[in-house]
């Protein structure tokens, strides 16, 4: 920049601020010998300018206010700076000087460091059960591991094996096979009917009202003759094979008692539960399973859910491992499915059942 | 942390955690209850914690779960109580009287007390474990010792 007439205070400015350079500087007094009406203005520009007072300098760096200028509330201030350690070692040093001079300093650090709490001797009474075992945690996890797997391995055997029986037969159909020519039942020595071994097509038996039928009244012999085996091998019963005849009909009571006959233990079937529909291993293991194991009053034949056999497996981890896991249902008022919650000790979810949700 | 070194903080610590919310919430049964939430959560996350952020891990959890608590039953504690009540109670050891005035100070100021005090720790620390800034920390800390002073009076009455 150029000076002249126009812009010169500027150049004057900088240089009592220190801003010009020495080039610059004797420019500028270049411009103030030619131009000798200006430089009274550069003279007096220099009185606008403050200078530090060497003379005059702080010695309390820190509270800079003699003793009558504080206040109580900054004296209780200053003394508690002091017993939280919050002061610099000048500031100490003044509060020293002060405290001699002021008895307000001197009550209030006297106060303030007494003031302080002291710990209670407090002991935590329960300490034992907040303590691990070491090597429990890995201990547990490992079981967990463990019998979920077993879990899950049972579990698809046992699927496996209830889904993919041949299809459901009835007691006609074995009947029907026995008496088809040419299937002469094998005599055995002491005369008696031949022998069946009913221990696993057990629930195959069950009879309907239209599926056997006879010729003349039954009596309990005539259908059945069941005599256990030496050594108590009750599951082999003697069957005489039945004339079949249609039209005739079981009644209830003696289909009944039909049961109760040809079973090799008895059945757990609820009072008042009539036999007199098909009844195929699925349907009878499905029934089993929620009466004995979901413990459900009033089980039904539909296909077992997933959530079901779960909370079957979280019972017999409660039973084998005494922990205390649930598996609680919720259902609209149709019955059906609405959401699924699950708690134990750790964890804690809720599942809302979807429409069409596979799982549920 | 391994078990070993959770045992270890249950041994050191759990004293002065149930301290902290004893003093803090003032009923035991309560206060039983918060030290060992802390503790199963100290357990669950037992792998992502060090031991050495342990002590400062169970004040904050401890100190959170409190506030937690008196949210929740929206109790109000009044900032100062007249000092005359102080005294009208008989007590004459200087702790005991401490101890109940840090009972009429709010949530706030007792929690950084109790921290400063007992536990020793800096402006920083108590405001890692209390949510609060450094500069707030020490406004409380003085605002509250200003109070405890108010509720005394004047020294020569307790010693």
């Amino acid at each position: 920049m150029i000076i002249n007439r126009q812009n010169y205070f500027i150049w004057i400015t900088d240089y009592y601020d220190s801003q010009l350079d020495d080039f610059q500087a004797e420019v500028l007094l270049e411009f103030l010998g030619k131009n000798p009406d200006l430089m009274s203005e550069f003279e007096d520009y220099a009185e606008l300018f403050l200078k530090p007072d060497d003379h005059h300098v702080y010695t309390n760096t820190g509270i800079l206010r003699t003793p009558d200028q504080l206040t109580n509330e900054q004296v209780e201030h200053y003394a508690i700076a002091l017993s939280e350690n919050d002061l610099s070692e000048n500031q100490k040093l003044e509060i020293t000087e002060l405290k001699k001079s002021d008895p307000r300093f001197r009550e209030s650090i006297s106060i303030y460091e007494k003031i302080r709490l002291k710990p209670d001797n407090i002991i935590y009474p329960d300490k034992s059960l907040l303590l691990k075992i070491p090597g429990r945690r890995r201990l547990t996890r490992i079981i967990v591991n463990t019998v979920s797997i077993a879990a899950s391995i049972a579990i698809i055997t046992g699927l496996f094996f209830i889904f993919n029986q041949p299809g459901d037969k009835n007691i006609n159909d074995y009947l029907a096979e026995d008496n088809q020519p040419g299937t002469e039942p094998e005599q055995v020595s002491d005369d008696r009917p031949p022998l069946l071994d009913l221990t696993d097509e057990l629930p195959r038996y069950i009879p309907t009202k239209t599926q056997v039928a006879v010729a003349e009244p039954l009596s309990t012999s005539d259908i059945i003759k069941a005599e256990p085996l030496p050594g108590e091998q009750r599951a082999l019963i003697h069957i005489t094979p039945l004339e079949v005849k249609e039209n005739i009909s079981l009644d209830k009571t003696q289909t009944q008692y039909l049961l109760a006959e040809i079973q090799p233990y008895p059945l757990s079937l609820p009072a008042g539960i009539i036999i007199d529909t098909d009844m195929s291993v699925r349907e009878f293991l499905t029934y089993q399973f929620r009466k004995q194991i979901l413990n459900d009053e009033d089980p039904d034949i539909e296909n077992l859910k997933a959530w079901e056999i779960a909370d079957a497996g979280i019972r017999g981890a409660n039973m084998l491992l005494g922990w205390n896991m649930e598996l609680q249902t919720g259902k609209n008022e149709e019955g059906k499915l609405e959401n699924i919650s699950f708690t134990s000790e750790l964890i804690k979810f809720d599942h809302k059942s979807k429409k069409n949700d596979p799982g549920l | 942390m391994t078990p070993q070194e959770y045992n270890k903080a249950v041994a050191e610590y759990s004293d002065r955690i149930y301290r902290f919310v004893l003093k803090s919430m003032g009923e035991q049964e309560r206060s039983k209850d918060v030290v060992q939430d802390c503790y199963e959560k100290l357990w669950i996350s037992v792998e992502e914690i060090d031991y050495s952020k342990a002590k400062a891990w169970l004040f904050t959890t401890a100190h959170n779960a409190m506030i937690d608590i008196i949210r929740k039953e929206k109790r109000i504690v009044p900032d100062d109580s007249p000092r005359e009540d102080i005294y009208e109670q008989g007590y004459t050891d200087l702790n005991e009287i401490l101890h109940k005035c840090l009972g009429n100070l709010s949530e706030s100021w007792r929690s950084v007390i109790l921290l400063r005090d007992y536990e020793g720790y800096s402006y920083k620390e108590i405001g890692e474990i209390t949510g609060q800034s450094e500069a707030q920390v020490k406004i409380n800390i003085y605002r509250a010792r200003m109070a405890m002073r108010k509720m005394i009076g004047k020294l020569e009455m307790v010693v």
